[in-house]
């Protein structure tokens, strides 16, 4: 009860303090080399008030490449540009958060100039095949590591003579396909409708040549000739849906994916009327495919289940895709009254820290749904939130607070609803307090479930560690990748899993801000290398048994650390 | 062609959709046979496709489900067929990417048929010629290349007007060097430019600065445009175009308010019109959906827009929060400056509520399609397009209109040639014969919009006699009314000879008549068209099929009549 009286407090209070508050985010945006771009847009989006984050601002690149956002309000923000000349800016898998950048940052943007394939198609005869499209589909990154989710995707057309021109690629390695799925979603019909991909040079998926593409380097000659074997079709209907999604909802529509690399293979609007979808074209193997409907109700969204397909040399029908509603979680954030206040002259505001929803996965779960797995928003000037348009599954709320002098202290649900069908049933019905630790247990949303009173505990006081993996023996050498873990030292926190962090480093660096104070271990991993960077996988501490493995594991490499409130540690070294 | 991160709910915005049961076809009994000729020779080995056209309800068109569709090769004798086919309607295309159709200029024209049970269609021929090529670089007015932008192109038709020319699926796209190559194109004389400029009306893209329409080689002023002489195949290169000048756009910040209380309008996006020099309202409606609603302030931020006029208004057709609104049309004037403090004045509309019906059924099949249809208030002062409101009826039939300004406007729902037809509209039991007067603030109830589904039909056929249609003119569609009431009226399409299929008609007195269409709007074919579009002709139909001709002349002149 008696927390329960000080959030109302802090709720009064915290809105005067952030409607105060506006300020800038100026930046640059520059090329690898550091020569300024100028003429480049520069949009500047919030998460506030909003599942997906509308343009707010726009500005323009001048001649030394700055540009500068003012009199904004203290949310927090994302920063997109287009109009990029040719250039690349960085892109992020779909599960990983895009940074975000508060008022008060100064911040630069390295675009990248985009390298560039061409070369020219036809068919058996060498008659150009015109009107086609190309995809350049990337499979592995400029380092070498696998890439499976397409983001963003690259086609271009044929023109009269069979010369096609895909630039602005990334770096990395590529294989490139005539009449690839992905690329036909609508339009007309073509003369090589049903035709399956052909790869470049005159390839299936599996004997493509693979093409290595380097930053603002031309790959020319890359010239296809079309082989005309005919895909296959898969095809059905999308049922449920309609009536019951709010005022306005949009067309449902299917999406199909190669099983497991996630490659898009095909989106199809469902025909009017009936539902209808078909995918023409598709070569043998496995396939996943999901249906959706938008809807201006953001509680309108609909999902249906993945549906695995094997095509085998034949055509697969009669495919229903059922839409279920979507789930959602909401609650409200709180900052605590803390003993600790690190800087009392700082003016965060809850406005400025963003939840992000993941959805705890196995990296051989659906391609299909990786993208819907995660939701980020920034909560209102109460501290409410809601994340909606939710997968069904088991989610985590992890947060990105603004500074350094935040941490999450709880996440809860259940103190003040009165809803049984809510999530982490299992352990639920057995506490006492009638509450479930999120943090511990995660959210178990079924479709079209609503979720609601989830608590996030926010406190002033977190430590940060900054710190370098140095070789054990002076001049050894480390693995290319390698995971460091931060894990609590106390018994009482072992279950405490917002206490345990863990960082991907590739130079030996690593940083863990917004801690709880506390004793620590830390322990370094290398990474395999066959694990792909298209996909965050899920922290090891959610899952128990895990938890308890990295646990002992990081107790006998004896590397304790103790980190006090509001502390700062700057060049920590762990040997490795 | 595109670069792009997939959004679908872009892709489908608007576009509703009614999930209902698979119904499946038995093979048919008709047939088309025909032959693609290429320069006067048979074409063999070409690609015919044939694309049934959905005329049935199921809400607004979709996107075609494209496995519906069929394709063939021509033979060595450029003869193709399709056989096994179910009455409906077909559009029968040469997919002759490179080449274009010798008959007509839509590129992705082909034939529309209208198949009858048991027809079999011979000897439709699809003429192709060699297209043409015109291909350039773009630099911006420092040199540099203009990347990822889209040329305009337009032609020289039979009169000597040079016409808007859009181009099926190939690109218009400058790529990373600058360069664009539109290719299948028709011969004829073109000018090719590259910008905006504010007679394009609004201007889709929402950016920083924005590029003075340039035409090649290097002028603003579209007379001195340098006209690019294509044949049959041939190929215009060098054909560059230096910018000019690259301008800045503008912001406009300000409040919606409710205009009786002074209290902030929240969550409405703002729409926007542009106001031409001539003072004509023209191009359309922008409301940018990228933008965001008025916030709790009932504050409103438009982005990139370039100096000149527009009018402004509170557009609460997307936002269900703020439906209950219309606005004033505010103008505004931006001369190369942000503009602060715009006011705009929202008032609460009346609103209309009833329910619609079916007459004369109660299969739940047939009913079940109101849900599919838009009731659509429209304003009858072409400067309220803006203005009106639409409602789908709930399953029970019941709608409501809302947010509705002060006016003279229809409910009309827009009814396929096949299913469901408007014919009644009935407030407190009485008919309405000239839609309604919608006064402030005033709640009308009890409207009911009755609909028919009857099993007569029009089978009709349109002659077009006394000469040719000029180039570019078309007669898309017959526009068919049911008279002696408060019928709306709707449109069907016409077939490439001339026949169009009215089906699901109750008994009564029908209007037909050609629905004729022009990119271009001289005046000269602004009153052939009016010429066309008069050309009425009144069917009585009973039961079954009644069969009905319209002749439109073009050898009389208005003044003959």
């Amino acid at each position: 009860m008696k927390t329960r009286i000080l959030i109302l407090l802090i709720a009064l209070f915290l809105p005067v303090s952030a409607q105060q508050q506006r300020g800038t985010i100026t930046g640059r945006v520059v090329t690898d080399e550091g020569t300024p771009l100028s003429g480049v847009t520069v949009m500047l989006a919030s998460y506030n008030g909003s599942a997906s984050p509308s343009t707010l601002k726009r500005a323009l690149t001048d001649q030394e490449g700055n540009f500068q956002f003012t009199n904004l309000a203290a949310h927090s923000y994302t920063i997109n540009v287009t109009e990029t000349l040719g250039y690349v800016a960085p892109s992020y898998p779909p599960n990983v958060p895009r940074p975000v950048y508060r008022i008060g940052e100064n911040v630069t943007l390295r675009l990248t100039r985009g390298g560039v394939i061409t070369g020219r198609v036809t068919y058996a005869n060498g008659d150009p095949m015109i009107g086609v499209y190309v995809s350049a589909i990337r499979i592995r990154d400029a380092n070498g590591a696998p890439i499976n989710i397409q983001s963003p995707f690259l086609a271009r057309m044929t023109d009269d003579r069979g010369v096609y021109r895909v630039y602005g690629v990334s770096a990395g390695t590529y294989v490139v396909a005539v009449n690839q799925g992905g690329a036909i979603f609508y339009g007309q019909q073509t003369p090589f409708d049903g035709d399956a991909p052909t790869y470049y040079p005159s390839a299936t998926r599996d004997t493509a040549v693979e093409i290595q593409v380097q930053t603002g380097i031309e790959s020319s000659g890359i010239d296809i000739r079309h082989r005309s074997e005919r895909g296959f079709a898969v095809s059905g209907k999308i049922t449920g849906g309609s009536e019951s999604t709010g005022p306005r909802s949009f067309a449902a529509s299917a999406i199909i994916r190669t099983f497991p690399t996630g490659l898009n293979a095909g989106i199809a609007i469902a025909e009017s009327g009936t539902g209808g979808f078909s995918f023409l074209g598709l070569p043998d193997g496995e396939y996943e495919l999901v249906a959706e409907m938008g809807s201006s109700d953001s509680d309108g969204n609909q999902l249906s289940e993945p549906r695995r397909v094997a095509v085998r040399g034949s055509d697969v029908t009669g495919i229903e895709l059922r839409l279920m509603p979507m789930a959602s979680i909401a609650g409200k954030v709180v900052l605590e009254p803390s003993p600790n206040v690190c800087d009392p002259k700082a003016k965060s505001s809850l406005e400025e820290l963003t939840l992000i929803s993941r959805r705890e996965e196995k990296p051989t779960d659906s391609p299909a749904l990786l993208q819907r797995y995660q939701v980020v928003l920034a909560p209102d000037d109460k501290g409410e939130f809601k994340l909606n348009r939710l997968a069904a599954g088991r989610y985590r709320i992890e947060t990105n607070l603004p500074g350094e002098n935040w941490f999450v202290k709880a996440i809860s649900s259940g103190a003040s609803a009165a809803s049984p069908a809510r999530a982490g049933t299992s352990t639920a019905a057995t506490k006492p307090a009638n509450t479930t630790d999120l943090a511990k247990l995660g959210a178990l949303l079924k479709s079209g479930e609503r979720l609601t009173g989830v608590t996030f505990t926010i406190a002033d006081g977190a430590a940060s560690l900054r710190g370098k993996i140095a070789p054990a023996k002076d001049g050894g050498k480390l693995p290319s990748r390698l995971r460091v873990f931060l894990v609590p030292a106390e018994a009482t926190a072992t279950d405490d899993v917002l206490r345990y962090g863990e960082a991907l480093t590739s130079d030996g660096s690593f940083v863990f801000t917004n801690f709880a104070p506390g004793k620590y271990w830390l322990l370094a991993k290398p990474v395999a290398d066959a694990e792909p960077t298209d996909r965050m996988p899920s922290p090891v501490a959610w899952d128990a048994a895990e938890r308890l493995k990295l646990r002992k594991a990081a107790e006998a490499a004896k590397t304790e650390i103790e980190l006090k409130p509001c502390q700062r540690v700057k060049d920590h070294v762990l040997r490795y | 062609m595109f670069k792009h991160t997939f959004s679908l709910l872009a892709l489908s915005f608007l576009l509703t959709v009614q999930l209902a049961a698979q119904t499946v076809q038995k093979p048919g009994t008709a047939s088309i046979t025909g032959r693609v000729i290429l320069k006067g020779e048979p074409a063999a080995g070409a690609s015919v496709g044939l694309q049934p056209q959905q005329t049935s309800a199921g809400g607004a068109p979709g996107f075609p489900d494209r496995s519906k569709y069929s394709r063939t090769k021509t033979d060595a004798e450029g003869r193709f067929s399709f056989s096994s086919l179910n009455a409906g309607q077909y559009r029968i295309v040469a997919l002759a990417p490179g080449f274009v159709s010798a008959d007509d200029l839509q590129l992705a024209g082909g034939k529309l048929v209208n198949l009858a049970d048991g027809e079999n269609l011979e000897n439709v021929e699809l003429r192709l010629k060699p297209g043409a090529v015109i291909t350039g670089r773009v630099t911006d007015p420092v040199g540099n290349p203009v990347v990822e932008k889209t040329v305009q192109l337009s032609k020289m038709d039979t009169r000597g007007n040079f016409v808007r020319f859009g181009v099926g699926y190939q690109s218009l796209t400058t790529d990373d060097r600058g360069v664009y190559r539109v290719h299948s194109l028709p011969a004829g004389k073109y000018k090719i430019s590259l910008g905006y400029s504010q007679q394009d009306g609004f201007r889709p893209e929402i950016s920083r600065q924005y590029y003075v329409k340039t035409f090649h080689p290097n002028v603003i002023d579209e007379k001195e445009a340098k006209i690019i002489e294509l044949r049959d195949g041939s190929e215009a290169t060098d054909i560059d175009i230096k910018i000019v000048e690259a301008k800045k756009t503008y912001d406009v910040f300000g409040r919606v308010i409710e205009a009786a209380t002074g209290q902030p309008v929240v969550g409405v996006r703002i729409g926007q019109m542009p106001v031409q020099p001539t003072g004509n309202v023209s191009g359309g409606v922008m409301t940018a959906m990228a933008s965001m609603p008025t916030d709790t302030q009932g504050d409103f931020h438009l982005q990139g827009l370039t100096s000149g006029k527009y009018l402004l208004f509170a557009d609460s057709r997307f936002d269900s929060v703020a439906a209950d609104f219309y606005s004033d049309q505010t103008p505004v004037e931006i001369n190369e400056s942000d503009v602060v403090g715009v006011e705009i004045r929202a008032h609460r509309g009346g609103s209309i509520s009833g329910v619609a019906v079916v007459e004369g059924t109660n299969d739940p099949a047939i009913l079940k399609q109101l849900t599919s249809l838009n009731l659509n208030l429209i304003y009858r002062a072409s400067n309220e397009s803006s203005s009106g409101r639409n409602a789908r009826p709930a399953a029970n039939g019941t709608f409501r209109l809302r947010g509705l300004k002060p006016g003279k406007a229809d409910i009309r729902a827009f009814t396929p040639a096949e299913g469901l037809k408007q014919i009644r509209i009935e407030h407190n039991g009485a008919p309405v014969t000239d839609g309604f007067d919608i006064q402030a603030g005033e709640n009308l109830t009890n409207v009911r919009v009755v609909f028919g589904y009857g099993t007569a039909a029009i089978r009709g056929q349109l002659k077009i006699i006394g000469g040719v249609l000029p180039e570019g003119v078309q007669v898309t569609a017959i526009t068919v009314k049911l008279l002696g009431g408060s019928a709306s009226n709707f449109n069907v399409a016409v077939d490439s000879r001339g026949q169009f299929l009215v089906k699901n008609l109750t008994a009564g007195e029908y209007e037909v008549k050609p629905f004729a269409f022009s990119m271009n709007r001289t005046p000269e074919i602004a009153a052939l068209l009016d010429q066309i579009n008069k050309t009425a002709q009144r069917v009585t139909v009973g039961s079954g099929e009644t069969p009905a001709e319209i002749t439109v002349d073009l050898s009389r002149k208005e003044n003959d009549r």
